[in-house]
């Protein structure tokens, strides 16, 4: 509607330009040029009004000299008559009365006839009014005529005057003839001179002659005329023109002026001329503009009817079929036929666009129901975070399942089911993500939530990474931002728990199969120590037994570990935690009976079950070795082989009784790296836990010992390591930067002197810092935190014990920063080291 | 052009530790401050920084509080600054993306990882035509 309007204006606006243009031109065309040309014209008509006007004053001057030469030809008559020659000579009367008689001269039109003779002198005359009647020559006539030059001095027949005389006010022709024979041969015998008055019948043959209306005035006073102002040509008003020429007499005093007075029918033909150019110009104008203006409305009424029916209308058409198009976005939809012009191509162009557009979204639609169909068809899924962090769009088949199918819409953390902090940690990491403030691999070490336990429709382990999706700078709260990957991981979990429990399984199986002794001894031990362990729980409870039997259970807890029994190190641990609890309970004195007594109530039923799980263990360990029953108080087990038994018996029979103990003895010890198996099996796994990093070598492992040694001998050293790994060996960092090799060493040395036995652990760690003294003291922890390894108040006071126990000495030496050295020193019999 | 970088942490152990680091990665060019205070003094001298490696904890004045003033510098804008962190303060590090840092570095530092961090914001090691500064302080009790 406003293209239109708009249209409309333009087109009046351009022809009411079209309109004002013309009137200006028309009125300036009839103004300036028209204006000329009819100045012009009237210059042109006023040149032929004079050019008729000169030709009006040539006629007139020619009839006056016409006049003249008609007096003088017809005095030829006279002049050259034989009987006027003989009169002149005799004067005979009868000449003068049979010829000039006053009627016939009034007859001839004369006005009078006079004969001079050469003298001058007039011989005759006949002079008459103009009733005929005869009267005397005017004396001022005659004067005239003999006035010098007078016309009568004639000096041969063909020398001719005429003129003009005023004489008396009145003005006369005349015309002087010599009078010869009528062969036209002298002698002249005088002069004839006719004069002829210029009266009304003068005028009237001029009038009739030159068919003018003319008037005539006499000069009276010769000063009052200017020669050079005649002829002279001049209109006296628009009707009349007078056109005067000036008559001199014969001595050349202006005399007479004659005048015509002409209608000026030139002049007034011009003027009407000019005013019907005029007039007609302006009508012609007025019609002009009136028909500009008729055909400027007609024009714009047809251009306008062309442009709405031709541009318009089907431009209408195509911005309705385009916007209900676009807003249905129906690409079914097509643009009718417009013809074959321009917008008819453009509504084609428009179809086949629509086509190409409508073949494109099914391709897409195809594709996407492809992909669609590949995200639901992946293991993983998928699905579109909102900016408000809400699922959104399509979740893949697995999301779905994985979160539920009414998902859509929920808070991603209300779908995970996370807790209030962790939700706002994760928005707090998903906002610092879809804001792209860091590198994506950076973003995905920052997820505060790599891994979920999500329970719908059972228990699935869910591995969580996002993905940027592209979107404005300012996206809105709709728009998709993040691309959130849920991988299930459960049967990834099973599997890794499967193999972490193969792993301990395999471990036990190695252990057991390595050394069935070493298994039997601690199942024994360990039962043993339980027993004790129930003892100090009785109560009353005191200090120092629960230390003793918090000793026993870390220990427990030590060895299972080692030996990669889980189920028995993770029992442990929670008795562990009771005894350290209620350590602590005694230690603080604003602990209640009460609670004294829960936590002594507690520690009893984690017993209880890890006594279970021992049992459990044990019997799993008599199924693997196929005993039925272990006599748990022979101690360990020895397998001696059946040759020997009987090289024994045959030896004993023989009576070499000493060689047989000697044997016998030698059986009874193993070597130390069989001995020390435990330690050295549960020294790898502690490492792991620790974030130390440290080698542990063992040196003269070949020598023996006896083989009931084994407990106290592995417990003393799997003290030390502890000890050695959580206070004496420092973090790979702290190694570096002392110039120590990343990797901590921790050597056993074994060695044997006769009957002196020499067990030493080095280490090249940070040495003690502290009196030994106050080391071997009970409870000394170098820590102020405690861990998991150590610090936990069994300080090296029970190695010490240990050591006593069998009948050993006990040495430290340490250089701060450098490392330190346990020595200890046992007494063997010298019978047992022969190897 | 050698890549000068600016080490931003209280503890002279550490930062000792990240300049043999780097220094055996083949960035000589260190330079060192104890607090955010020296730090800015070392900004706004002559030296021209390339990249501030800052740890978080520091007295008086956080590493955020540090980044906060560089960032409010109109020249120091697009510093490269990367923030030194535990992995258990995740959300430090989200904090300071807010504020702006090309990356994050958990230690314990890994070589590898601050090799690779480096390179990824375009600093080339240079061949080591300088001999590493020797160590004049002693390690701390």
């Amino acid at each position: 509607m406003r293209l239109r309007l708009r249209i409309l204006v333009i087109v009046s606006l351009t022809i009411g330009v079209l309109l004002i243009g013309s009137l200006v031109a028309i009125r300036f065309i009839s103004r300036s040029s028209m204006d000329q040309n009819l100045q012009k014209m009237t210059v042109a008509f006023s040149e032929v009004e004079k050019h008729a006007a000169e030709k009006n004053v040539e006629r007139l001057q020619d009839i006056y000299h016409i006049v003249l030469s008609q007096i003088e030809n017809r005095m030829l008559d006279w002049a050259e008559w034989d009987d006027t020659w003989k009169y002149m000579e005799h004067h005979n009367q009868a000449f003068i009365k049979s010829n000039l008689d006053s009627i016939v001269i009034a007859k001839m039109g004369y006005s009078g006839v006079l004969f001079f003779d050469t003298q001058d002198r007039l011989i005759t005359s006949i002079y008459i009014d103009d009733k005929a009647h005869q009267i005397p020559v005017p004396a001022s006539l005659l004067a005239n005529l003999q006035k010098n030059p007078s016309p009568l001095h004639v000096k041969d027949s063909d020398d001719i005057h005429s003129g003009m005389f005023i004489i008396d006010g009145k003005p006369i022709l005349f015309a002087a003839r010599p009078i010869v024979k009528s062969s036209g041969q002298g002698p002249i015998r005088g002069t004839l001179v006719f004069t002829l008055p210029f009266d009304q019948t003068m005028m009237k043959v001029f009038t009739d002659l030159s068919h003018l209306e003319l008037k005539s005035t006499i000069i009276h006073n010769t000063n009052s005329v200017q020669e050079q102002d005649y002829p002279s040509l001049a209109p006296i008003n628009d009707i009349q023109f007078n056109c005067s020429i000036l008559i001199k007499d014969y001595f050349g005093a202006p005399s007479m002026i004659l005048t015509a007075t002409t209608p000026r029918s030139i002049h007034s033909t011009a003027m009407e001329a000019s005013k019907y150019i005029r007039t007609t110009s302006q009508w012609m104008g007025a019609i002009l503009l009136l028909g500009t203006a008729v055909c400027g409305v007609l024009m714009m009424v047809i251009l306008s009817w062309m442009v709405n029916r031709f541009v318009l209308n089907k431009i209408e058409i195509l911005e309705d079929r385009v916007y209900h198009i676009g807003r249905k976005g129906n690409l079914d939809l097509h643009i009718p036929d417009l013809g074959h012009d321009e917008i008819g191509q453009l509504a084609m162009s428009f179809n086949t666009m629509l086509d190409s557009l409508k073949e494109a979204r099914q391709s897409i639609q195809s594709q996407s129901m492809e992909r669609k169909a590949l995200m639901d068809a992946l293991p993983i899924g998928l699905l579109a975070l909102d900016a408000k962090f809400r699922i959104a769009g399509y979740p893949s088949h697995t999301a779905m399942h994985l979160l539920g199918k009414d998902c859509v819409g929920k808070r991603y953390g209300e779908a995970l089911e996370l807790t209030t902090v962790q939700e706002a940690e994760l928005v707090d990491y998903l906002d610092v993500f879809a804001q792209g403030l860091l590198q994506i691999h950076d973003l995905h070490g920052l997820n505060p939530i790599p891994e979920i336990t999500i329970h719908h429709e059972g228990e699935h382990w869910l591995r969580l990474s996002y993905f940027p999706l592209p979107h404005g700078p300012h996206p809105q709260e709709d728009d998709q931002v993040l691309l959130a990957v849920l991988q299930d991981v459960t049967n990834e979990h099973i599997k890794q728990e499967e193999l972490k429990d193969l792993q301990a399984d395999n471990a036990w199986l190695k252990a057991i199969l390595a050394d069935p002794d070493l298994f039997i001894e601690f199942f024994r031990e360990s039962f043993q120590n339980m027993q004790r362990v129930r003892q100090h729980l009785t109560p009353p409870l005191a200090k120092e037994p629960i230390t003793d039997a918090f000793r026993h259970v870390h220990t427990l807890h030590g060895c299972a570990s080692g030996f990669g029994i889980n189920l028995l190190a993770n029992s442990s641990v929670i008795l562990e935690k009771e005894l350290r609890k209620i350590l602590q309970d005694m230690r603080n004195p604003q602990t209640s009976t009460d609670d004294l007594h829960s936590s002594e109530i507690s520690a009893q039923a984690s017993l209880i079950h890890l006594e279970e799980v021992l049992k459990k263990e044990q019997a799993r360990l008599l199924e693997t070795l196929n005993i039925q029953s272990i006599d748990w108080k022979t101690g360990p087990s020895l397998r001696v082989p059946l040759h020997n038994l009987r090289e024994w018996s045959a030896l004993l029979a023989s009576g070499e009784c000493a060689f047989v103990f000697h044997a016998i003895e030698d059986a009874l010890r193993i070597p130390l790296h069989r001995l020390l198996n435990r330690t050295m099996l549960w020294f790898p796994g502690m490492i792991l836990r620790s974030n130390k990093q440290a080698e542990l070598h063992l040196i003269g492992g070949d020598l023996k010992l006896p083989i009931d040694w084994s407990p106290t001998l592995n417990d003393i050293l799997v003290h030390l390591l502890r000890n050695c790994i959580a206070h004496a060996i420092e973090d790979p960092e702290e190694r570096s930067l002392r110039g120590k090799p990343d990797m901590g060493s921790i050597r056993i040395i074994a060695t044997q002197d006769a009957e002196l036995f020499t067990l030493s652990v080095e280490d090249d760690g940070n040495g003690f810092e502290v009196p030994i003294n106050e080391a071997f003291s009970f409870g000394y922890s170098s820590r102020a935190v405690t861990t998991d390894l150590a610090g936990q108040g069994v300080g090296l006071s029970a190695v010490r014990s240990m050591v006593q126990e069998l009948g050993g000495t006990i040495d430290i030496q340490s250089i701060a920063g450098k490392g330190s050295i346990v020595t200890m020193h046992f007494v063997v019999s010298a019978s047992s080291t022969s190897a | 052009m050698p890549t000068t970088i600016l080490i931003v942490d209280d503890a002279v152990t550490f930062r000792r530790l990240l300049v043999m680091a780097l220094q055996s990665l083949g960035f000589h060019d260190t330079i060192e401050a104890g607090s955010a205070a020296e730090a800015r003094d070392i900004l706004q001298g002559p030296a021209t920084i390339n990249l501030v490696i800052s740890d978080w904890h520091m007295p008086s004045e956080t590493g955020l509080d540090f980044l906060r003033w560089v960032r409010a510098q109109p020249k120091f804008q697009a510093l490269p600054f990367l923030m030194l962190t535990t992995e258990q303060e995740r959300s430090h590090v989200l904090e300071a993306a807010r504020v702006g840092i090309q990356g994050y570095i958990f230690k314990p530092v890994q070589k590898a990882t601050l090799f690779q961090k480096l390179n990824e914001l375009g600093f080339v090691s240079a061949p080591s035509v300088t001999e590493a500064k020797p160590i004049t302080e002693t390690t701390p009790p």
